[in-house]
């Protein structure tokens, strides 16, 4: 039921208990109203008179949460779209009374909005294997679309990341593979640096833990002990989950994949995942466990011998499209090595930033090229992106 | 006859002079109706039969005749030991679900309940005798099948059994007799349904005892049974007792003693029943005159009557394995068959297992075939074949019966070979059990015979499956399929299997034919509707997969349905179509994380970049309602339901272990050979 002021003339007529009992009400007292709010926020919704039994939040008529018990604090991510949100708590007393209460918060107001696209590329240069980093600002020549573009930005080392770590934990990971693949991920967190963020997801036909975005490897990795493999796989749905997580975050983000990449019950597959990836600036690593086995065929209920062969050749493509590389890992004994190299890489990276000299926002592929002028070096980086 | 054993803790208890559980008070149990089952429970029960490793067993009784419903009470006993084992303490939790299945498959009654134990206070109670389900239903006077499925929650270990249950409409005065009955003496730990009266229970108890699920009797003594009639004055019974080659031994005799009234219209007769000697599994029959309708046989057990106890005593047969000593025996064979001594081998063998010796006698076998093939590779095969073939063949012909039992003692010995490494000896041994219950199947003489060969083929696919052979367990589930053809969910199961090997016109004909029986059958029409797809009929596959999903059922069959489709329609380009459907499912499943995730590409792809976030943080922290994916189920062969009558199976085939004695009483196999 909606709270409507009651009219005092009403008021004056009902029972004296009754207006003793002061009734059931609930408010949002966070966002502060007339604000308007990006990222992750929090909802803080007060409950008064009586308690409540359950509040369930709502944002933009779509369910968020129901809290069962207090603090009924929901934490929500709003992303970085400049857009009016509308919040709507609803509440149920331990006496069964009703109440709801709604918040919009506004956009930011803006007499003229004018985007712009900084394009930023990570690139890995190497010499015969080794990092080449002594490579000069000068030395670089972007072309997008074809058409040469003019440098804005150029930093080279560490530049702060903001990395899932995405763990196959199905079951053929039981056991000793899924403990190599945490000791890796335990590794990488504790080679990060001050400003860099990771979470974990450990995943197999569902999410079976997943970790807040944190620095701490205490905090990190304490809630995965324990966790037993299980399930079948779906990479392509938690890759996709993967990045979506990494939407809302800003700067350099990078997902790193650790499974075999055979995946038998994802519903998304590479073809649905290439504009997906296209589309962001994520890095995609790809720790593959048992290496590039040729001859090694699989088929399930979904997914014949072409098909998953076909899926394993899309993921590899999809890792490339992004910028990112695939490691092999033949022994999971050697995780934590495998992780360190992968920020080793990430660590030795070249961020270059251009603004596009010309925009299509088409939708069209708009192809990268990136070289350097001193010979002997190997750069790679994302091979492009959608205009839109 | 079956090696039956008893545990030495109930013997001790015996020599005490009675079987008595430990106290457990009614604080520390707690039952109360619950919902629905699981996707696969429910296949179970609709499969019906009797299977699963939790020990347990049912019976039923009216407690009262008249016309219109009838109240009746089920009785379900679980064994302790099978419910612990692997447990870790802690709370007991027992899904308890009961199914009244009328002619024709309706469902008259159903009652599901949960079963709470708590293991620290009754805990030595449930592991000495184990937990008695007392429930009631109300059922009109007809013919049923009441399905039972018990699982316990921690484990995840199940029990399916099924009892028939015959409620006569009340005569015009005439006496009609409804159950032969034995009052339980054992000590279960009681977890009466809520919905049954304490004072009917109370006074059932005091006043006429609670009906045993499956009596174990004293043989050679008297015992006490009752003859639950209603109307009319008593009528005149006779007690028969039959095994199960429905030889008849002498009649046993009644001696009346006295009579109780159960309530309305209803009264329990009792009579001393002295039974004879003969030990072993008997069907307990009484009969009233001629006109008299004649009630179900009641199955017992005959056992020595110091060892006469509760039927979870009796020990299992232990299984076959290879931590089994093995009897290691000198393989006759030196340079040349001697085909005498090879088949003199295979009716020793045969003899022991028909005298219950049932590890020893595989374990003999299995290393004499082992041996033969050692002392000469190229040969010996050959040699085997031929004096096996003439040993099967001539207790065959004597007793058509030994077939089951022989099935059996090829299956042992298959997974003997398999646990030893022996492929080629393993995969002959599982042709012969193949080809024996495929006679059986096909030279079977009555309905029951045939539900018994096509439970014992499906039991036997089940096995191929585990061995990485879905082809052959297809051909050996039509059989079952055909034997017994109005079996939805073993059509189901078939055409799963035929969709799993690749053949998709025979998994189509399977459907069909499962859809001819039952044309809602929701799995039916799921498997069908991807057949459509996988065949180039995109347009039948979606109209299909549309109308599964139009359906307000919230199961994992729409759940697939709806990926399905949504891959199709992501095929397509057609997101905000996609994005519509998953939104309908996705309130339906909203624990379903592979739908969240889905709905949140396709709003994404469909420009809804906020609605998308929201779905992806939805589906994040998504807690999937099934054990096991929805596409997991699909693709997952129908191991519980071809595995469900394997106890059912086993049970028959060492009932027929005098059968087999008996076809080996001429050639010698029953006595010991000379090796």
């Amino acid at each position: 039921m909606k709270r409507a002021a009651l009219p005092l003339l009403l008021l004056g007529t009902l029972a004296p208990a009754a207006l003793r009992a002061a009734p059931f009400e609930i408010a949002i007292v966070e966002p502060l109203a007339g604000t308007a709010a990006f990222g992750v926020v929090d909802v803080v919704v007060e409950v008064r008179n009586e308690e409540a039994a359950w509040v369930e939040l709502y944002l933009d008529g779509r369910q968020v949460e129901r809290l069962a018990s207090p603090p009924w604090r929901f934490t929500v991510d709003l992303g970085q779209e400049n857009a009016e949100r509308r919040f709507r708590a609803v509440a149920e007393s331990v006496g069964g009374a009703h109440d709801d209460v709604e918040l919009t918060l506004p956009a930011i107001r803006v007499d003229e909005q004018v985007e712009l696209p900084l394009v930023q590329l990570y690139v890995t240069a190497e010499r015969q294997g080794v990092a080449a980093l002594d490579l000069t600002r000068a030395e670089f020549r972007v072309a997008d679309g074809g058409r040469p573009q003019t440098l804005v930005t150029f930093e080279r080392g560490d530049v702060p990341l903001t990395a899932v770590l995405l763990l196959d934990s199905s079951l053929s990971m039981r056991g000793a593979p899924l403990a190599g693949a945490l000791a890796g991920a335990r590794a990488f967190v504790a080679g990060m640096q001050p400003l860099d963020e990771a979470k974990v997801l450990l995943v197999s036909d569902q999410v079976l833990r997943r970790t807040p975005f944190g620095t701490d490897p205490d905090t990190l990795l304490a809630p995965l002990a324990g966790v037993v493999a299980r399930g079948g796989s779906a990479i392509s749905d938690h890759l996709y989950l993967a990045l979506k997580e990494l939407e809302a975050r800003q700067g350099r983000r990078v997902v790193i994949l650790l499974s075999d990449g055979v995946d038998v019950d994802s519903l998304l597959g590479a073809r649905e995942l290439e504009p997906v990836v296209g589309r962001s600036p994520v890095l995609l690593y790809w720790i593959r466990l048992g290496g590039e086995r040729r001859g090694v065929r699989h088929r399930s209920a979904w997914r014949g011998f072409e098909q998953h062969a076909e899926e394993l050749a899309g993921l590899a493509r999809l890792v490339e499209r992004s910028g990112g590389r695939i490691f092999d890992l033949p022994r999971v004994a050697d995780a934590e090595q495998i992780f360190r190299r992968v920020l080793e890489e990430l660590r030795n990276q070249y961020v270059l930033g251009y603004y596009p000299s010309f925009d299509l926002d088409d939708g069209t592929w708009r192809p990268i090229r990136v070289e350097v002028s001193r010979p002997g070096i190997a750069l790679r980086a994302r091979e492009g992106y959608y205009d839109d | 006859m079956i090696r039956l054993l008893l545990r030495r803790a109930a013997l001790a208890t015996l020599a005490a002079g009675a079987f008595c559980a430990a106290a457990a008070s009614a604080s520390d149990i707690e039952v109360r109706p619950i919902g629905g089952t699981t996707a696969q429970m429910a296949a179970l029960l609709a499969r019906g039969g009797d299977g699963g490793p939790l020990r347990a067993a049912a019976t039923a009784v009216p407690l009262a005749l008249r016309a219109g419903s009838m109240p009746v009470l089920v009785v379900v006993e679980v064994d302790g030991a099978s419910l612990l084992d692997g447990h870790p303490g802690g709370r007991l939790g027992i899904e308890a679900h009961l199914y009244a299945v009328a002619a024709g498959g309706r469902i008259a009654a159903a009652r599901s309940e949960g079963i709470a134990i708590d293991l620290a206070r009754a805990g030595d109670a449930v592991a000495t005798s184990g937990v008695r389900w007392l429930v009631p239903l109300d059922l009109p006077p007809g013919d049923y099948a009441l399905r039972v499925l018990l699982r316990e929650r921690r484990t995840g270990s199940f029990g399916l059994r099924e009892v028939r249950l015959l409620l006569p409409s009340p005569g015009d005065g005439a006496a009609t007799f409804l159950a032969a009955v034995v009052p339980s003496t054992v000590a279960w730990v009681d977890a009466p349904s809520p919905a049954l009266e304490p004072a009917t229970l109370e006074r059932l108890a005091a006043e006429i005892g609670i009906p045993a699920a499956f009596p174990v009797l004293p043989a050679g003594s008297a015992a006490a049974i009752q003859a639950w009639v209603g109307g009319g004055s008593a009528p005149e019974l006779a007690a028969q007792l039959t095994d199960s080659r429905g030889a008849s031994p002498a009649p046993a005799e009644l001696e009346p003693a006295g009579a109780s009234p159960i309530g309305e219209g209803l009264q329990a007769l009792r009579f001393a029943l002295s039974l004879p000697e003969r030990q072993g599994l008997q069907d307990l029959r009484l009969a009233g005159a001629e006109g008299t309708p004649r009630a179900l046989p009641q199955r017992v057990v005959l056992r020595p009557a110091e060892e006469a106890v509760a039927w979870n005593q009796i020990a299992r047969v232990a299984p076959v394995t290879a931590a089994t000593q093995s009897t290691s025996i000198t393989p006759p064979l030196a340079s040349k068959a001697d085909r005498r001594r090879l088949r003199a081998a295979y009716d020793r063998a045969f003899g022991r297992f028909a005298r219950g010796e049932r590890v020893d006698a595989v374990l003999e076998l299995a290393a004499f075939e082992q041996g033969a093939l050692d002392s000469d590779r190229r040969r010996a095969m050959g040699w085997l074949e031929a004096a096996e073939a003439e040993a099967l063949a001539s207790a065959v012909a004597r007793e058509r019966q030994a077939l089951l039992p022989l099935s059996l003692f090829y299956r042992d010995l298959h997974a003997t070979h398999l646990e030893q490494g022996r492929i080629g000896l393993a995969r002959r041994s599982e042709r012969i059990a193949e080809r024996l219950l495929v006679q059986l199947a096909e030279t079977a003489a009555d309905d029951e015979e045939r539900r018994l060969a096509a439970a014992a083929l499906e039991s036997l696919a089940g096995e191929l499956i585990e061995v990485g052979a879905p082809g052959r367990a297809a051909d050996l589930l039509k059989r079952s399929a055909d034997l017994v053809a109005d079996r939805v969910g073993i059509w189901v199961a078939l055409g799963a299997l035929y969709e799993h090997d690749q053949r998709y016109a025979d998994a189509a004909l399977a459907l069909d034919r499962a859809l001819v029986l039952q044309p809602r059958h929701r799995e039916a029409r799921l498997r069908r509707a991807r057949l459509y797809g996988l065949a180039g009929d995109a347009k039948r596959c979606a109209a299909e997969l549309d109308a599964l999903l139009a359906e307000p059922v919230a199961d994992w069959i729409g759940v697939v349905a709806a990926q399905e489709r949504v891959r199709a329609l992501f095929a397509e380009g057609a997101f905000a179509a996609a994005a519509e459907r998953l939104a309908a499912v996705s309130a339906r499943h909203p624990g379903e994380p592979s739908l969240g995730i889905a709905l949140a590409y396709a709003l994404e792809r469909a420009a809804d970049r906020a609605g998308s976030r929201a779905a992806i943080a939805r589906a994040a922290v998504a807690d999937r309602a099934y054990a096991q994916a929805p596409r997991k189920l699909y693709a997952e062969p129908p191991r519980l339901l071809l595995a469900a009558g394997r106890a059912e199976v086993e049970t028959a085939a060492l009932l027929r272990l005098d059968a087999l004695a008996a076809a080996l009483g001429a050639t010698g196999g029953n006595g010991r050979g000379s090796g």
